[in-house]
């Protein structure tokens, strides 16, 4: 048992409220949908709520919550791809992460054509830095691996993205 | 050769370099035309993606789950406090006592008839998210 086994209603609301924002924002990013982010946020609190004497204080509370609704949002994304078809699939091919070249033109965002253009390691990482608004710190947690990986990581998946958009910009 | 990893380029647009650790690495941007040309290119970069970000946050509209009894006291010791309660009701008038035992049993059947509604309201949550 931990102190966070026995805190309050009122302090577990305290600790998620101000996270809220950053936890729309990455669920968004994840699964590309608000009425489904909204559900898998809605999941990961009921989960960290039923599982918070698992919690070790000795990390980073975000990035606890944050894995969480990373595994629920993933969970989402699987039970749509199982309704969708019924062939077995890889995470990482997820039709749903990989808009085509059409749907970018009809949606005009080009910042979320290139993402999902990215490799799933590299858009892993921007999706935590700048949509989860995630320290080095707190990834490295999230995704079990060292800070010095973070700091690599995300300078390569910088690099990849400014490559794309170099690619977009010479093909027209 | 390079003078400087990089991947410090990042980190220093993120903030997350000691100060005289971007002190260097500015000086190494600053005597390289490629490491300029790669830290403007990550500079604005990361200005597209933080404002895009923006645009996409949204606060979710979620219900907090609540605990299971609204009073956190342990179930043996609400046991006992009932206990002592029926005994002191045993000593006042049998008239008033049966009231208040009436009373106390009504509270009783409501805190139980709550707690069953919640914890299957939590439940009926989760499975239909699954």
């Amino acid at each position: 048992m931990n102190e966070f086994s026995r805190i309050s209603d009122d302090e577990f609301k305290q600790l998620i409220e101000p996270l809220l924002e950053y936890a729309g924002g990455y669920a968004f990013s994840i699964v590309r949908n608000r009425e489904d982010a909204e559900d898998a946020v809605q999941e990961a609190l009921l989960k960290a709520y039923k599982e918070l004497s698992s919690y070790d204080y000795s990390k980073s509370f975000k990035a606890w919550w944050f894995t969480i609704i990373r595994n629920c949002c993933l969970d989402l994304l699987r039970k749509r791809q199982v309704r969708s078809t019924s062939d077995d699939v890889e995470l990482d091919d997820l039709p749903l992460l990989k808009i085509n070249r059409q749907k970018k033109l009809e949606q005009d965002d080009e910042i979320s054509w290139v993402l999902s253009q990215l490799a799933p390691d590299h858009r892993q990482i921007i999706e935590l830095r700048y949509f989860g608004d995630c320290s080095y710190r707190e990834i490295s947690e999230i995704l079990d691996i060292p800070e010095g990986t973070v700091m690599s990581r995300l300078h390569c998946a910088r690099k990849a993205l400014t490559d794309i958009y170099r690619k977009e910009k010479e093909n027209g | 050769m390079d003078k400087i990893d990089r991947a410090k380029i990042s980190v220093l647009i993120d903030g997350e370099l000691s100060q005289e650790e971007a002190e260097l690495v500015y000086k190494a941007i600053a005597e390289d035309d490629s490491l300029r040309k790669e830290y403007e290119e990550i500079t604005k970069l990361n200005g597209e993606l933080k404002s895009y970000a923006q645009t996409v946050m949204f606060r979710p509209e979620v219900t907090f789950p609540k605990s299971s009894t609204s009073l956190n006291i342990p179930i043996p010791v609400m046991i006992f406090a009932i206990l002592i309660l029926r005994l002191f009701l045993k000593l006042i008038p049998s008239i008033i006592g049966s009231c208040f035992e009436i009373i106390v049993l009504g509270l009783v059947v409501t805190l139980v008839l709550q707690y069953l509604i919640r914890v299957s309201d939590q439940e009926r949550q989760l499975l239909l998210n699954r």
